[in-house]
């Protein structure tokens, strides 16, 4: 279980590429100009797995999962 | 008093060992060399084992860096490394910088904010069902074909017509733009380096006088429409219009990055898998398996290879760069990089995780990623439905090209199973 206040995005880095929106569409969505918003935490396996894979692809190293 | 030997001195301060005259990091690596095409994976391997950041005294002089941390710490720094030439020799032929992608920071960031919209994963989703008639038009020509050339049957027609819709200019300018893009992109195979230049010239010529004609229609017409081209004439760089000469740069640069691009992409893929029919059919009986495909092909072959100019005196590995250096950063060569994927020469479709750079990273990510994301994942969806085998034509074998962007100058397939 990882309540959507400790995921976020690093501003600094993202880019937009939509990894993490592809990969765990239930956790982030795109704006309109293609860059993340969360929008949900993960609260089952499947979507934790979904989580850890948004976080891991993405190129900028942007998404970020703090310690609960 | 120091003993260090003269070919490992180090500087204190720094760390660097070497610098553009030291032999140890000498290469010939040569990014326009048709002999490199096929071995140019080999090379970047080679190159990073023994010298990771090594010096070329070919056009003028540059480095080539091939560690994928390297190459995208230098993405993600353009203070340092700057995009204000992404060319080796320095021009392709434009008059003036391309736009945004030989545009720093601030400005850059504002020519973004204008242009990220354009390419939207919303504005993507609605350009879905044209892409699915392009590729389905194109594909219905190849029905009950026994020999098929994908290159100018399918890999260069679908990104040149996708193109063009998305400009609202006429589909069947397609091929003047094939003869234009192809010049711009290879030069002339063959020519001298001055020849080559001359006829870039000459072709980006012709694509600015019809960028402007493009133009001109759309001020008589004053039909406004939601293209590209009108909302960049109805576009503003802060409290000013976007100018001709801009909004032709910016044309420009989605031309040459948007075509051959895609098409190196389509033709390398399907390269690999006319000859692994287990994965081929794969993509054909269970289509969800398409997207981490596009992704695992885009990593395997990355066709960009560009340029950046170093600002200021930095070390990179342990090589000093100065000021005004010239540094060629292959994302072919960081997404084969075994620190970062494991077995980097296979391509596994479950592979876990792949932060690849076939876009780039940092704010130069490609623009047109959602576009070349989806013209692909179509186009293999639709091509192995439809054709679940093919295979290279043995009397015509394949021929790869480079330039910086890495691609295909004849791909002959034969459908149907063996």
């Amino acid at each position: 279980m990882t309540d959507r206040s400790r995921i976020t995005i690093d501003r600094d880095f993202c880019a937009g590429h939509g990894r993490c929106y592809t990969l765990a569409p239930a956790i982030f969505e795109p704006d309109d100009d293609g860059f993340p918003v969360v929008v949900a935490g993960a609260d089952d396996a499947a979507t934790e797995a979904a989580l850890d894979r948004a976080r891991r692809n993405c190129p900028e190293r942007a998404v970020q999962v703090a310690d609960a | 008093m120091t003993t260090q030997q003269a070919d490992s001195a180090t500087c204190p301060v720094t760390g660097a060992r070497f610098s553009a005259d030291s032999p140890e990091i000498a290469t010939d690596f040569d990014v326009h060399s048709p002999a490199v095409a096929d071995v140019a994976y080999e090379r970047y391997a080679a190159m990073r084992a023994e010298r990771p950041v090594a010096h070329s005294d070919l056009y003028g002089g540059h480095y080539v860096l091939t560690r994928y941390e390297d190459i995208h710490d230098v993405c993600r720094n353009p203070g340092v490394f700057s995009s204000e030439s992404v060319n080796v020799p320095g021009s392709i032929g434009q008059d003036g910088p391309m736009i945004p992608i030989e545009v720093d920071p601030p400005d850059h960031t504002t020519y973004r904010q204008i242009i990220t919209p354009l390419f939207s994963p919303k504005r993507m989703r609605a350009m879905e069902d044209h892409i699915l008639e392009i590729v389905t038009e194109l594909l219905d020509a190849m029905e009950g074909k026994e020999q098929v050339d994908f290159l100018n049957d399918f890999a260069k027609p679908l990104p040149t017509r996708v193109f063009l819709a998305m400009m609202g200019w006429p589909q069947e300018h397609a091929e003047q733009f094939h003869e234009w893009v192809d010049v711009i992109v290879l030069g002339v195979p063959g020519a001298s380096e001055e020849e080559a230049m001359e006829a870039r010239m000459g072709a980006a010529m012709q694509v600015y006088a019809y960028f402007a004609e493009m133009m001109d229609e759309r001020d008589e017409q004053d039909v406004p429409e939601d293209d590209i081209t009108q909302i960049l004439l109805d576009g503003s760089f802060g409290d000013r219009d976007l100018t001709q000469f801009e909004i032709l740069n910016i044309l420009f640069l989605l031309l040459i990055a948007g075509l051959d691009t895609v098409k190196g992409a389509l033709c390398h893929s399907v390269i690999y898998l006319a000859e692994h029919a287990d994965q081929r059919h794969q993509l054909a009986e269970d289509p969800d398996v398409i997207p981490a495909a596009v992704e695992e092909l885009l990593r395997y072959e990355s066709a960009v290879i560009p340029a950046r100019v170093v600002k200021e005196d930095v070390v990179v590995g342990d090589v000093q760069l100065r000021a005004g250096d010239k540094i060629l950063i292959p994302f072919g060569a960081a997404n084969r990089d075994p620190e970062v994927f494991e077995e980097p020469d296979e391509v596994d479709f479950t592979r876990e995780p792949n932060p690849h750079l076939a876009f780039g990273a940092g704010p130069h990510r490609c623009v047109g990623s959602h576009l070349g994301r989806l013209e692909l994942r179509i186009a293999f969806e639709e091509l192995h439905r439809r054709f679940p085998d093919y295979r290279l034509d043995p009397d015509r074998p394949p021929v790869r090209h480079m330039s910086q962007i890495k691609g295909v100058a004849s791909l002959h397939l034969l459908l149907g199973p063996a």
